[in-house]
C-alpha cells in the first residue's frame, strides 16, 4: 500500500459530480502561514497521462513536464504573494541536507500520509483522534528545519489524466481492481492531487488537503493555477469538530 | 504484528463496501486482552485494530497512530500446535508453529519467519536477545530492524513467556524515526502492568 | 581475466564471424540464436511518445532504487554482477544497469530502459558464474529485442484492466507479496507487466539471445538450461514437502516461472549445436572457482533469507544442490536450520546431527556453534551444550544475543 495509490481510492470515493472537490484537515491550533516565512516543497511529484482504452494511465512525458513547470510556477506566485518564500527542491539532493536523512524523511511522510487518508478520509476513523489532527514528522523534521532554516515543508503529489475514446465500459473493472490492490481509475478525464504541510518547528503535519476534479487541465498555466489555488490557496485554521473542514 | 498487506485488505473490504471494519476505543484502566488471556493497564486511550481474515483468534492489536506507524500486539495463551500467524498446512512458507520447549534461538528464529513470511520484510535483523521478566517469568525480549516495500525502516520488539506450556507475548512494532521510540516508554508500562486471568 | 578476454574475442570470430550457425541451423522452430541482432543500440534514446513516458517512469523508479533500503549493500557484489553484463554485451556498451536487492525470490528483471533488477534469492541459487551469466543473458535479450515496449503496446490493445485485476488478485492470494515490486507498481501498474507477462515467442527468443550472449562470451552455453532444471527440481520439492501437486504457479507470483518443457528442450538443443560447432568445446568455462571466491562472504547471509522462509523443500534442496560441490561448515549448518524450523517428527534429530557435523568443520559459522549448543542441551547433554555455548560467546563475544546465552550457561 502506498500513499498514491491510497490517494487514488480517497480522490475516487470524493468524485461523484463534475466539479472540483477539495477536503481539508488541520491542527486546531493551525494559522495558515503568512508573512515573512521560508517554505521548501518536497520533491513534488506531479504526473500527467494518458487514459487509454485498456483501462491504464499512460504517463506522458511532454505533458508531465509541462505540467510540473506549470503548478510550481503556480506554487511560487502563490507563496510570494503571500510575503513568503517557496524552494522547490526537485530532488532530495537539492533540499540543503544529508540525502540520506531526508530520503528517510520523506519516506515516513509518505507512511503519515497514507495513514492520515486511511483514518481521516476512508472511514477508518481512530477513535482517540476524533477530535484531533496531531500526526507528526517527530524531531528528525525539526532538524531538518534547525539545519536548513525552513519553517514548513510542503508535500505534494499531483496527477491528471485525459481519456482516450471508449472508456466507460471499463468503469466497472477499474474500481474493482481498486479494491483489490491495484489501482486503475477509469472515470475519465481525472485530476487527483494532495498537499500536506509540516511545521518544522515541532515536526508536527498541521495541514492536509485532497483535491479531486474532473475539470481543468494542468497543462495549461491557468490549469495549474487553478489546481493551486483549488488545493493551497484557501488553507483553514483548524477546527475543533470531528469532521474535516472544506 | 500487522502488516501493510493485510492493511490493504482492510481497505479492500472498505471499498467493496461488503464490511466496514470499525476501530474501537481502548480506554486508560484495566482491561483484557487477547479474549481475557492477560490483563492490562494502559496510562492512555489507544485504538484497537479491527481483527482481519489474517489475524489468529488468540491476537490483539492496538494503535495510536495507525498500524502502518506504530502497533503494539498481544497474543495470549497460544498451546502447542498453534502458529502466531494463521496459515494453511499447504502453504510453501510457514511460520514455525509454536512448541512448549522452544529455546530462545526457537523463539527468536520464529519472529524472524514470520516478519519476514507474513510481514515481507527482505531485510530483517536481529539487534538484541536478552532475559527479562514478563508476566512475572523469565522470558525472552527480542529487538529487531527490517525494512519491507515502502522503504520506511521499522524497528520491533517483543516479549515471550512460555508459562505452562503456553506462549504469551506482546509486542512493539513502529517506524525507526518518531514513532517506535515515542510508544516504548508506554509500551514498556502496559508490559509492566500485565498479569495473567 | 586477460586470458579470459582473449579467448571471448577467439569465439566471437569463430561464432559470428564464420557465419558457421547461420548456415546449417537445424530446420525448425527453435530461434536461431545466431540469427537475433539487437534492436537497439548504444545510446539509444526512444522517440515515441509512449516508450518516452514509460523511460521517464523508469527514471523515476529507478531515482528510488538507488537509495532503496532494499539494496544489496556490497559494492563488490554489485560491481560484479555489473562487469558479468557489461562483459556478456562485449565491446559495445548499450548502457544497461543492474541492481541487486534483497529479495529471497528467485528474479532477475528488465525494464525497458536497460535498469536489470538482480534478486539475492537468484545470487544464492548460482552455482557459477556461467549460470549467472545464463540469467544476466536472458535478460539482455529482452532488453536488446525490446520485448518490454512490445508487451507494452500489445498490452495497450488488449483489454489490460483484466490482465491487471488478474495479476492483482493472484498477488493478493500470495502469503508475501509485499517487495519492490509494490514501488514499481504504485508508479505504473502498465509497466510491471510490461516487464512480468512476456510471450512466450519472447521467452524464447530471449532465450535464443541469451545463448549467444553466453557462447560468445566463452561461457559454457549448457549454464542456461541447468539453471532452469535445478529450478523446476527444487520447486518441485518444495511441493512434495508440502504434499501438494507440482504446478509452475504454485511459486508466488512475482518469482520468475520456468520455461515450459519445450522451451528447455529448445535451450538444450541450441547449446548442443552451439557446442559441437566449436572444435574444442573445452574452450567454455563455467567460472567457478571466481564465483565460489565472489559469493563466500554473502553465502551466510544469502542462505539465510531462503532458510528463515521455512520452506523446506526448497531449502534442503538448495543446500543438497550447492553441497554437491562439497559440503561445508555453513551448509551443515543450514542444514540443521531447516530441520529445526522444519520442525516434524524426527527434525530435533535430524537437525542435532547437522549441527554437529557442521561444527566439525572448521569453516563452521559461530551460529552453528550456538545451535549445536543448544541441541545438545535438548538432548540432554547438557554439559557439552554449554561448552559449545561458551565457544559461540567466546567466537563472538559481541554477538546480539551474548546476554541470553550468558543467561542460559547459569541456568
Amino acid at each position: 500500500m502506498n500513499t498514491r495509490r491510497i490517494l487514488v481510492v480517497a480522490a475516487a470515493v470524493m468524485s461523484v459530480t463534475a466539479c472540483t472537490t477539495t477536503r481539508q484537515v488541520a491542527d486546531t491550533s493551525f494559522t495558515p502561514p503568512q508573512g515573512d516565512y521560508r517554505l521548501i516543497v518536497m520533491q513534488p511529484d506531479i504526473s500527467v497521462g494518458l487514459l487509454t482504452a485498456g483501462g491504464v494511465v499512460e504517463q506522458r512525458e511532454d505533458w508531465t513536464d509541462q505540467a510540473t513547470a506549470n503548478v510550481l510556477q503556480s506554487l511560487r506566485a502563490m507563496h510570494a504573494a503571500r510575503g513568503g518564500n517557496a524552494m522547490i527542491a526537485a530532488t532530495r539532493e537539492e533540499s540543503g541536507w544529508d540525502v540520506a536523512e531526508v530520503t528517510d524523511l520523506v519516506r515516513l511522510h509518505e507512511a503519515v500520509g497514507a495513514s492520515i487518508t486511511l483514518h481521516k478520509y476512508l472511514g477508518l476513523a481512530l477513535p482517540t483522534k476524533k477530535n484531533r489532527f496531531d500526526w507528526t514528522l517527530g524531531e528528525q523534521a525539526v532538524e531538518f528545519g534547525r539545519a536548513t532554516r525552513f519553517d514548513y515543508a510542503l508535500f505534494l503529489h499531483a496527477q491528471d489524466s485525459f481519456s482516450s475514446a471508449g472508456r466507460v465500459a471499463l468503469q466497472v473493472a477499474g474500481f474493482l481492481s481498486c479494491a483489490v490492490g491495484v489501482c486503475v481509475m477509469a472515470t475519465g478525464g481525472q485530476q487527483s492531487a494532495f498537499a500536506s504541510l509540516v511545521d518544522l518547528k515541532t515536526g508536527q503535519v498541521v495541514w492536509f488537503n485532497t483535491l479531486a476534479s474532473s475539470v481543468g487541465d494542468i497543462r495549461t498555466a491557468e490549469g495549474a493555477d487553478k489546481l493551486v489555488k483549488a488545493l493551497l490557496g484557501d488553507m483553514k485554521p483548524g477546527a475543533p469538530v470531528g469532521k474535516p473542514a472544506g | 504484528m500487522t502488516t501493510i498487506k493485510a492493511f490493504a485488505r482492510v481497505l479492500t473490504c472498505f471499498t467493496l463496501a461488503a464490511c466496514v471494519p470499525t476501530y474501537t476505543l481502548v480506554s486508560p484502566g484495566r482491561v483484557a486482552v487477547s479474549k481475557g488471556a492477560m490483563v492490562v493497564e494502559p496510562k492512555s486511550a489507544w485504538n484497537r485494530v479491527p481483527n482481519g481474515p489474517q489475524t489468529i483468534p488468540r491476537q490483539e492489536n492496538w494503535t495510536h497512530n495507525g498500524p502502518l506507524l506504530e502497533s503494539i500486539t498481544f497474543i495470549g495463551g497460544l498451546v502447542p500446535g498453534e502458529a502466531i500467524a494463521k496459515q494453511k498446512a499447504k502453504d510453501d512458507r510457514q511460520v514455525p508453529p509454536f512448541r512448549a520447549d522452544m529455546t530462545p534461538q526457537d523463539l527468536v528464529s520464529m519472529i524472524e519467519s514470520y516478519y519476514r513470511i507474513r510481514v515481507g520484510a527482505a531485510v530483517y535483523e536481529t539487534t538484541d536477545v536478552r532475559p527479562v521478566v514478563f508476566l512475572g517469568q523469565p522470558a525472552v525480549q527480542v529487538d529487531f530492524s527490517y525494512v519491507v516495500a515502502d522503504e520506511v525502516k521499522r524497528l520491533g520488539r517483543s516479549k515471550l513467556a512460555i508459562i505452562d506450556g503456553k506462549l504469551f507475548a506482546m509486542s512493539l512494532d513502529g517506524t525507526a524515526l518518531h514513532y517506535f521510540a515515542d510508544a516504548l516508554p508506554e509500551f514498556e508500562e502496559i508490559v509492566a502492568s500485565a498479569a495473567r486471568r | 581475466m586477460a586470458g579470459f578476454l582473449r579467448r571471448r574475442d577467439v569465439l566471437t570470430q569463430g561464432l559470428c564471424g564464420c557465419g558457421l550457425v547461420v548456415a546449417g541451423w537445424p530446420a525448425s522452430a527453435r530461434v536461431n540464436p545466431m540469427s537475433l541482432a539487437p534492436l537497439v543500440h548504444p545510446g539509444y534514446v526512444p522517440a515515441d511518445a509512449d516508450e518516452r513516458g514509460l523511460w521517464q517512469q523508469c527514471e523515476e523508479f529507478e531515482y528510488e532504487l538507488a537509495s532503496s533500503n532494499l539494496l544489496l549493500q556490497d559494492p563488490t557484489v554489485q560491481s560484479y554482477v555489473h562487469a558479468i553484463t557489461n562483459r556478456l554485451l562485449g565491446e559495445r556498451d548499450f548502457g544497461i544497469r543492474t541492481y541487486v536487492v534483497r529479495d529471497a525470490e528467485f528474479n532477475a528483471s528488465m525494464f525497458p530502459n536497460g535498469m536489470m533488477l538482480v534478486h539475492t534469492g537468484l545470487l544464492a541459487r548460482m552455482r557459477n558464474e556461467a549460470q549467472l551469466a545464463a540469467v544476466l543473458g536472458h535478460e539482455c535479450g529482452h532488453y536488446l529485442r525490446r520485448h518490454s515496449l512490445e508487451r507494452h503496446r500489445d498490452l495497450k490493445r488488449k483489454s489490460a484492466a483484466a490482465a491487471i485485476v488478474g495479476l492483482a488478485a493472484a498477488g493478493a492470494t500470495g502469503a508475501t507479496g509485499s517487495n519492490w515490486f509494490d514501488l514499481a507498481n504504485s508508479i505504473n501498474t502498465m509497466l510491471v507487466l510490461s516487464v512480468y507477462t512476456f510471450s512466450r515467442g519472447q521467452e524464447s527468443e530471449a532465450d535464443a539471445y541469451g545463448l549467444k550472449l553466453l557462447a560468445e562470451c566463452g561461457y559454457m552455453p549448457g549454464a542456461a538450461a541447468a539453471v532452469w532444471a535445478q529450478i523446476i527440481a527444487e520447486r518441485k520439492a518444495s511441493a512434495v514437502a508440502r504434499k501438494k501437486r507440482y504446478r509452475d504457479h504454485s511459486a508466488s507470483e512475482y518469482s520468475t516461472h520456468p520455461p515450459s518443457q519445450e522451451r528447455m528442450e529448445d535451450l538444450a538443443a541450441s547449446a548442443d549445436d552451439i557446442a559441437s560447432r566449436v572444435h574444442d568445446s573445452r574452450e567454455f568455462e563455467d567460472r567457478r572457482a571466481e564465483w565460489l571466491a565472489l559469493a563466500a562472504p554473502i553465502r551466510f547471509s544469502l542462505l539465510e533469507e531462503q532458510i528463515k522462509l521455512n520452506d523446506p523443500g526448497a531449502s534442503l534442496y538448495l543446500l543438497e544442490s550447492l553441497a554437491v560441490d562439497g559440503w561445508t561448515g555453513t551448509l551443515r549448518f543450514f542444514e540443521g536450520e531447516a530441520y529445526r524450523l522444519r520442525g516434524g517428527v524426527d527434525d530435533v534429530a535430524r537437525a542435532t546431527a547437522a549441527y554437529l557435523a557442521a561444527v566439525a568443520f572448521t569453516d563452521a559459522p559461530p551460529e552453528a556453534w550456538r545451535a549445536h549448543g543448544y541441541a545438545q542441551i535438548q538432548s540432554g547433554h547438557a554439559d557439552d551444550g554449554r561448552r559449545a555455548l561458551a565457544h559461540y560467546l567466546e567466537l563472538k563475544p559481541d554477538a546480539v544475543d551474548a546476554a541470553m546465552v550468558r543467561f542460559t550457561l547459569v541456568q
